[in-house]
């Protein structure tokens, strides 16, 4: 008995030593799409105006006011073709708003605005004319136009406050079919249906005949639909390509959109053409130019690169995306893999589950390879020694450093910041502003005017206006918060003079302004679609600051672009809150036990680079690195001079007239609260808004309510 | 107490014993025991060794910090509340559970038809899902819950459930309502080992139903009462699920439980504390069930 007990234990320790789990490694796979750039020299400075592919292969690319390009080995070389006789399109057009297509044989095909209509216009080989002008209103504008069969023209354009297809006959110029339509960013006809593919992303099908919608499905948030020469649909998006057979309704992701020129800085889809051989060539608008890409089926490229490097995030980030993309342009061969804790669109598991899973993959040696700290317990990680230690690993007099001791213990820095928000008071350059402290703030806004008890907020409301504009107590909460985090929030738990003083200062303004838990809708806001399908809500504070409903604005800065709007009405100032604190956002730290170190490192590396930091902020926060907030402060004072210049019947003020610079360098300390303490203090703090109970009564129950939290990390 | 009522099986520690009960079980009984034996060994005994060594390592299981861990354990009051905690909730409720599912068992089996219903629906709280209790939970216990209604319809001011030491009290309930018909059907079979012949001889000699009980029932539920006594405290663990699903990571004090403070040092990756207060708790329940086993087999011998 004993023998067998010894014999079974040996085996099983033999088992578990010999890591019977590991499964080793597939033997490389070859064969994917591979991406290649084909912008043709020189027109990397010029806007794409068209894609075209002529019946004998030859690609034709349209650039500028007007470059035309061909190729005749996929985009490998390019010859220059003589485009003088645009000049004389345009003259006889009267218009340069001209949508351009080539038909199978190089002859060039243009619609124009007319005085009732539409101008259709041919150039072929025995020189440049007039069709006709087609049907539609009046001030009617030619968006998209295509070829069909029997000489049909087909041209998308607005109209009359809506999209309409116009079905000319070639040769004649007249209307032989007109309809509306959804707004679309391109087409394809296939016989007698149309195929229209609207900006949001989706395929709707026409019968030619009649005009009616037959069908219509989604392609995926964002995406740029084309028909290829075959019937079947490509989508294009920051997803990536993806392939949907003709007649069929299943997807293939061919090409994924992470880390490639999909999400690089400030890039975006211009146009898509599916070319005869099956490959896809995608026009990109790029910052001051175009770039033209082409992707084919390389049965040779192996489907994983040599090295690997995973980058694990809670959530997605646009920043983070136009790293990984900047990254890849530098190491072609590294294949990096995102690992989203919460993947799109998935709303069923909690942070702490997906926190458990990562906590179970560091401690069974699985870590990924760079770490991006949003919303993770990172001071513990740091303090227990779990991430590695890059102290040095950028120069830091190229970045604001006060912004790196947010990850900073013992002198050591375990993570770097990419971007942070920012706390702050807008007010109009050369008022007072109380930024000494929480309670002088609110008495300030105490002492000023209330808002209207009801009806929405518009237009200038006098010079007695109220101080600040909140719209419910989450948002006047959340930014005070932010602000007081850093003394609230100590090793030994919350600082009950600061809990008391950020009650007091937020319940006096929640008093005032009559704030409630529901938002008072006093205010419209202003949405903005962003890439990648994702959408950007204005602060209602800049909002209410913009249209004069209050002297100051307490807000979150996350964009230079946040302070577009209220330069419109007065120079504006910009200071810190109270306590000068700034929240780091999308931190990212390499852990000890990573298996590609180096490579994570260079990771960093990219996410503080130049063309990532000076790339569109996204509303993700300002860029930590010195030059790159330079220049998008003379950005915005350029589109400012701008506007200026294109209104100068409006005498509108200087615009920006604060240091960003100066006040990234004053912002002090790190906020840093995780939200699980920062509901909890807020479920105290609406007791006290609501009356529920005394200041003191509710102060008393958010220091009990989180003393378990700081006990337990004793 | 009165021999002629002694079960019989009490008799067997007066008889000596000889060879041949000492012989060893068949070795192909160890065959049958192997793959489940193996298993406990991969899935439970190596990981509890691999615990206990993490215990004396830092978090990373880099460096030994001797009984620093323990120390620091010992020492940490959010241990000390959930250590409180759940020794009261287990010594309030081991025993009402125990005599509740008794007192259950003893009706369904006095019942017509052999209380086929009754058993099956007091079984069937066990098989309601975790999540389905933590939303009836919810929906009864809330501030504005069908409870509070009932009070406020009765003239009393609605009670704050969760956010008082009321939660210890649901908390108590819930664990009742749950896992009484779990241990009433032990208790049924143990109730269905004892010999029919001990209650007719009983009757005839005179006995009442009240010294039936307490002098044929009681003694012979006594190998029933151990083991049901210690599945139940290992399900009192499982109450956890319901309070993390309701009241999340840090509910109110009163129901903070070991699993609470665990869960959290997990997701803060304080692996070395967590061991450490395991390896503890482990300890602490291997001894009283240790100690329930002695005084069973000692009150056995008697």
């Amino acid at each position: 008995m004993k023998r067998f007990l010894s014999l079974l234990l040996c085996g099983a320790l033999a088992v578990c030593a010999a890591g019977c789990g590991r499964i080793p490694a597939a033997a490389q796979a070859a064969g994917r799409y591979v991406e290649r750039e084909i912008t043709p020299p020189g027109a990397q400075e010029k806007r794409a105006r068209g894609l075209f592919q002529l019946a004998d292969g030859r690609l034709c690319y349209l650039a500028g006011d007007l470059d035309w390009y061909e190729s005749g080995d996929g985009g490998a070389t390019w010859q220059p073709q003589n485009t003088d006789w645009y000049e004389e399109l345009c003259a006889l057009a009267g218009s340069r708003e001209i949508a351009l297509c080539l038909d199978g044989d190089g002859a060039v095909w243009a619609a124009a605005p007319a005085q009732d209509g539409i101008g259709l216009f041919y150039k072929g080989e025995d020189g440049l004319r007039q069709i006709g002008t087609a049907g539609a209103e009046s001030g009617a504008r030619p968006l998209q136009l295509r070829t069909g069969a029997d000489q049909s023209v087909f041209v998308l354009a607005l109209s009359g406050g809506g999209t309409v297809m116009l079905v000319i006959d070639g040769a004649s110029g007249q209307v032989k079919q007109q309809f509306s339509v959804e707004p679309g960013a391109d087409f394809g006809v296939r016989g007698e249906k149309l195929e229209l593919f609207t900006a949001g992303g989706e395929q709707v099908t026409y019968d030619l005949t009649g005009g009616q919608e037959t069908a219509r499905r989604p392609l995926g948030t964002g995406a740029l639909g084309a028909l290829g020469p075959d019937g079947a649909v490509w989508a294009v998006s920051a997803e990536g390509l993806s392939l949907i057979a003709a007649g069929g309704s299943v997807t293939e992701d061919l090409f994924a959109g992470t880390g490639n020129r999909f999400q690089a800085p400030d890039t975006s889809l211009r146009g898509v053409l599916p070319l005869q051989d099956g490959a896809l060539c995608v026009a990109y608008d790029t910052r001051g130019g175009g770039a033209l890409c082409l992707y084919a089926y390389d049965p040779d490229a192996l489907v994983r690169g040599e090295n690997s490097l995973v980058v694990w995030s809670l959530r997605g980030s646009l920043t983070l995306n136009a790293a990984i993309s900047a990254f890849k342009e530098e190491n072609p061969q590294v294949d990096v893999v995102l690992q989203l804790g919460h993947e799109t669109g998935d709303a069923g598991l909690s942070d702490a589950d997906i926190i458990r899973s990562l906590n179970a993959a560091l401690l069974t040696g699985d870590a990924p390879d760079l770490l991006i700290l949003d919303g993770l317990p990172a001071d513990s990680l740091m303090e227990k020694g779990l991430l590695e230690d890059l102290t040095g690993l950028v120069e830091e007099a190229d970045y604001f450093e006060n912004l790196f001791t947010a990850w900073t213990l013992d002198g050591k820095t375990y993570a770097y910041p990419a971007r942070v928000q920012l706390p702050v008071l807008l007010a109009q350059a050369g008022t007072r502003v109380e930024n000494g402290s929480l309670s002088a703030l609110a008495a300030a806004a105490a002492a000023g005017r209330g808002l209207p008890a009801a009806g929405e907020v518009t237009g200038f409301a006098g010079a007695d206006q109220p101080l600040l504009y909140f719209d419910d107590w989450r948002a006047l909460f959340d930014v005070f918060y932010a602000a007081a985090a850093p003394r609230l929030l100590t090793d030994k738990g919350c600082d009950e003079a600061a809990l008391t003083e950020l009650f007091s200062a937020t319940g006096a303004i929640s008093e005032k302004y009559g704030l409630a838990a529901e938002p008072s809708g006093r205010v419209s806001g202003t949405v903005m679609d962003l890439d990648g399908g994702q959408e950007y809500c204005f602060p209602l504070q800049i909002e209410a600051y913009k249209y004069g409903a209050a002297c100051q604005c307490a807000v979150l800065l996350e964009d230079l672009a946040n302070l577009n709007g209220p330069f419109w009405l007065r120079d504006t100032q910009v200071a810190l809150m109270p306590g000068g604190a700034f929240l780091p956002r999308i931190s990212a730290a390499v852990p000890v036990n990573a298996a590609q170190k180096e490579l994570a490192k260079k990771f960093v590396g990219a996410l503080l680079s130049q063309p990532v930091q000076a790339a569109k902020n996204y509303y993700e926060g300002l860029p930590v690195r010195r030059e790159a907030l330079a220049a998008l402060q003379e950005q915005l004072r350029q589109s400012i001079r701008h506007w200026q210049e294109q209104h100068p019947e409006n005498s509108y003020p200087a615009g920006l007239v604060f240091d960003s610079a100066a006040l990234l360098s004053g912002a002090g300390a790190a906020s840093k609260s995780n939200d699980q303490l920062k509901e909890t203090i807020y479920e105290q703090a609406t007791k006290f808004y609501d009356k529920s109970c005394t200041l003191e009564q509710a102060v008393a129950n958010a220091m009990e309510a989180t003393r378990l939290y700081f006990e337990e990390r004793r | 107490m009165n021999r002629r009522w002694q079960t019989p099986w009490r008799r067997r520690g007066s008889i000596s014993k000889s060879g041949a009960d000492r012989a060893a079980p068949p070795r192909a009984a160890w065959a049958f025991l192997a793959p489940s034996l193996a298993g406990v060994l991969l899935f439970v005994l190596f990981p509890f060794a691999d615990t206990v060594r993490r215990s004396f390592f830092d978090p990373m299981g880099g460096s030994f910090v001797g009984l620093a861990n323990y120390q620091s354990v010992l020492a940490n009051s959010a241990f000390r509340l959930a250590a409180k905690n759940t020794a009261r909730f287990i010594a309030v409720c081991l025993p009402l559970l125990l005599v509740l599912s008794l007192a259950l068992a003893l009706m369904v089996r006095a019942a017509k038809g052999g209380g086929r219903l009754f058993r099956t629906t007091y079984l069937v709280p066990m098989a309601v899902p975790v999540a389905s209790i933590a939303l009836l939970w919810q929906a009864l216990f809330a501030q504005n819950g069908i409870a509070n209604s009932l009070l406020s319809a009765m003239g009393s001011r609605p009670v704050d459930f969760m956010g008082t030491g009321a939660a210890f009290w649901v908390l108590i309930f819930t664990y009742l309502w749950k896992n009484s018909g779990y241990d009433m059907i032990l208790w049924m079979a143990g109730l269905d080992g004892i010999p029919q012949s001990l209650y007719e001889a009983a009757r005839v000699d005179g006995a009442s139903n009240f010294q039936c009980f307490c002098h044929i029932t009681l003694p012979g539920l006594l190998p029933t009462l151990f083991m049901t006594a210690v599945l139940s405290l290992l399900n009192t663990f499982k109450v956890f699920r319901e309070a993390y699903l309701v009241a999340g990571s840090y509910p109110q004090t009163d129901i903070y439980l070991l699993q609470h403070l665990f869960n959290n040092w997990f997701a803060d990756l304080d692996l070395g504390r967590l061991s450490a207060a395991a390896v503890l708790v482990a300890a602490v329940l291997l001894t009283v069930i240790l100690l329930f086993q002695r005084v069973l087999n000692r009150g056995d011998e008697l």
